[in-house]
C-alpha cells in the first residue's frame, strides 16, 4: 500500500477528492480544545455559546490530516502554510470532507532528489459549505 | 510599547458574551478570558503562561484522531531511518497548542476566527521538548484584530511562527 506522492506522481491542476470525511463530536471539540490548553467557553461550555462550535485548529487538523494520504504522506518536510481562511463556521454533529488541488509543482534548486509541491486544500460541510481553504508548499522526494 | 502581565489574575471586570455570571456565583471579582476589542492595542506584547510538554502520546493520539497516518509521527522504526532520526511532532500539534495558548491573553473573546497566515515551522519539535509561546498585536481594523504568534522550545529557539485575523466585539456592557 502507498502512503502520499512521489514528486514525479503530482501533476498541475489536479484534485484529489479525500476520503474518508469524518463527523466531529462533542468529545472531540472539547478533548481538542482543553489538550490544546484553549480553556475559550465557546468551545468548553454549552450554556455560553449554545450553537457548540468547533475550535477552529481543530478543523484546521483535520483539514491538513485528511490530506496527507493523497498528498504529502511522503514528506521530507512541511515547508509551512501561506494562509488558512475560515468561511464557514463548523459545528458540533456536522462532519468534514476535504480536497486538495495541485496548484504547482518545481523541481528543488539544490538537491535533485526532491520537488517543492504548492497545494490548495478545501473542506467543506455536509451541506457543501466551504468551511475552510489552505495553501501550502511541501517537499516531495523522488522515485528514482 | 505597553507591556501586559501574562494570565491568571484577576482582571478588569467584562462578563463573558450574554451569559450572566453573576447569577451563578457569588460577588466578587469576575475573572476574565481575553482581551475586548478596545482592550488590545497594536504593539501590545504578551508572554503565555503556562507553557507545556509535548509527550510520546499527545503525538501518537493528535495525529490519529486528526486523520494524519505519516509514519514520520506514529513510525518509530521509519522515523527512525529519515533525517532526524526520530518521530517529529506533528505540526498542526505545535499550532494548536500555540494557538491554545494565546487564547487567555488574546483570542479568548473573539468570536470567530477568520484566517491563518504564513505559518512557518521554523525548528522540528521532538517528543519531550516543551513548548512556550508569545504574541503581539500587529494592528486592528474594524473590529478585526491581527496577532503574530511565536512558539519556542525550551532551548528559546523559535518553533513555530504564524499571524492571525480574529473578529473580537466590543465590552459588553455590564
Amino acid at each position: 500500500m502507498s502512503y502520499g506522492r512521489y514528486f514525479e506522481e503530482f501533476t498541475a491542476g489536479e484534485i484529489y477528492k479525500h476520503w474518508p470525511g469524518r463527523t466531529i463530536t462533542e468529545h472531540d471539540n472539547t478533548w481538542f480544545a482543553l489538550m490544546s490548553m484553549n480553556q475559550n467557553p465557546r468551545f468548553l461550555d454549552h450554556h455560553v455559546a449554545p450553537d457548540r462550535p468547533v475550535i477552529d485548529s481543530l478543523v484546521f487538523s483535520l483539514a491538513v490530516g485528511m490530506s496527507v494520504a493523497d498528498t504529502s504522506g511522503k514528506t521530507i518536510a512541511n515547508l509551512g502554510f501561506e494562509f488558512a481562511r475560515f468561511e464557514t463556521q463548523l459545528h458540533v454533529g456536522d462532519s468534514l470532507y476535504a480536497e486538495t488541488e495541485v496548484l504547482e509543482k518545481r523541481e528543488s534548486g539544490s538537491k535533485p532528489d526532491r520537488g517543492i509541491v504548492y497545494v490548495e486544500t478545501r473542506a467543506f460541510n455536509q451541506r457543501g459549505e466551504r468551511v475552510l481553504v489552505l495553501r501550502r508548499r511541501f517537499l516531495a522526494p523522488k522515485k528514482a | 510599547m505597553t507591556l501586559v502581565a501574562p494570565g491568571y489574575g484577576p482582571r478588569q471586570a467584562f462578563r463573558s458574551f450574554h451569559f450572566d455570571r453573576s447569577s451563578i456565583l457569588s460577588e466578587g471579582r469576575l475573572s476574565d478570558y481575553g482581551h475586548t476589542y478596545d482592550q488590545l492595542e497594536p504593539g501590545q506584547r504578551f508572554e503565555h503562561w503556562p507553557g507545556r510538554t509535548i509527550t510520546e502520546f499527545d503525538d501518537t493520539l493528535f495525529s490519529l484522531m486528526s486523520m494524519n497516518q505519516h509514519p514520520l509521527h506514529i513510525d518509530e522504526e521509519y522515523a527512525s531511518k529519515t533525517q532526524h532520526g526520530r518521530r517529529v511532532v506533528v505540526g498542526p500539534l505545535v499550532i494548536a497548542l500555540v494557538i491554545g495558548m494565546s487564547e487567555r491573553d488574546v483570542g479568548g473573546r473573539a468570536t470567530a476566527t477568520l484566517e491563518y497566515r504564513d505559518i512557518r515551522h521554523v525548528n522540528p519539535v521532538f517528543h519531550g521538548d516543551t513548548i512556550y509561546a508569545r504574541s503581539h498585536i500587529v494592528g486592528k481594523e474594524n473590529g478585526v484584530v491581527t496577532v503574530f504568534s511565536e512558539g519556542l522550545n525550551q532551548k528559546g529557539e523559535v518553533v513555530l511562527s504564524l499571524e492571525r485575523r480574529l473578529a473580537i466585539p466590543l465590552a459588553q456592557p455590564a
